[in-house]
């Protein structure tokens, strides 16, 4: 078909998907986690 | 044992469920600020990540507060999105769905070039044949999820063609009346209704049709609403409360395209809507 879409784009999309997109959402949730985690931990003794 | 020492002695006795743990939490980070910032409050996120953050380094200061500014944080971080969002929230619940799960910020953003070329030259030749005809028409072009809005029409999801937003804007159609919404090369709705702009300095020849049109621009900065008026055939468009009237082809198949394809945010502003 003609609007179908190349191997290419389709990988392309695939990478986008997991290193572009909310990229800065992405590391900001890495980030949160640790902080998080290491604060309930220490005061809640969880 | 100050935080300092309890993060040291952390790290001196690592365990592998802890990585467990923490790959959970921040998935669940993640979704929650992906939700925020499809429903265009990023700044929540920004914000909880700032909180977390200045907490974080009062506790290494070793601050007394700091144990209650954690419990404060988990109740704003509980109270507050459930609240800003119950409506949402509950819809979403509703209608779980794994792909939704999975990639809650952009659902259907994966359009090739062709796909691209053919919707854009679709609504251009739809846009000049109605104003060749002074039919009237709104048509608003997003890639983020609209849920609000559709519900006000008829939901379509329907391949975008220039004859079907010809014949949906077709004067006495039972759907003429109100905007199509389009997302990548789909018509998701038609005959929505949209949130007026309540402002008084536009141009008197601005019917509730562009008013519509900028209100809606004005709530949701990710949108461009393209606008055929009924009175003049003039093609205006709108985006982030900005207006650009008489679009001849070429500015209206490099308004569109920029819409279409401004995927998250991530292509830098047209320099054609200015600052």
């Amino acid at each position: 078909m003609k609007n179908e879409k190349t191997k290419k784009e389709k990988i392309k999309t695939i990478v986008n998907k997991i290193f572009v997109n909310n990229i800065e959402l992405k590391i900001a949730s890495v980030f949160a986690a640790i902080i998080f985690w290491l604060l309930i931990g220490y005061f809640f003794g969880i | 044992m100050t935080f300092f020492e309890y993060c040291q002695s952390i790290i001196a006795s690592f365990e592998w469920q802890w990585i467990v743990e923490l790959v959970l939490l921040a998935f669940l980070f993640y979704w929650l600020w992906a939700f925020f910032k499809k429903r265009n409050a990023v700044w929540l996120a920004y914000i909880t990540f700032l909180a977390l953050v200045l907490i974080f380094i009062l506790s290494i200061f070793d601050f007394v507060g700091a144990r209650v500014y954690v419990a404060m944080f988990i109740l704003a971080f509980a109270i507050i999105p459930t609240t800003l969002f119950a409506s949402d929230m509950r819809r979403g619940l509703f209608r779980m769905s794994w792909k939704n799960f999975l990639n809650p910020s952009n659902k259907n953003i994966d359009l090739s070039h062709e796909d691209i070329t053919q919707t854009v030259e679709n609504i251009v030749r739809a846009c000049q044949n109605m104003s060749k005809n002074d039919i009237g028409s709104l048509i608003v072009i997003t890639n983020k999820s609209l849920d609000t809005i559709v519900e006000t029409g008829t939901a379509l999801g329907s391949l975008l063609t220039s004859e079907l937003i010809e014949t949906i804007f077709f004067p006495k159609s039972p759907l003429h009346d109100g905007a199509i919404i389009v997302t990548a090369n789909r018509i998701i709705a038609a005959g929505c209704y949209l949130p007026l702009s309540a402002r008084n300095d536009l141009p008197k020849e601005f019917g509730t049709r562009h008013r519509a049109a900028i209100g809606m621009s004005e709530s949701n900065p990710s949108i461009t609403a393209i606008v055929v008026s009924e009175e003049s055939g003039i093609i205006s468009a709108m985006h982030d409360g900005k207006i650009l009237r008489y679009l001849d082809n070429v500015l209206l198949t490099q308004i569109v395209t920029h819409a279409l394809v401004a995927e998250n945010d991530k292509v830098e502003e047209l320099a054609l809507w200015g600052e």
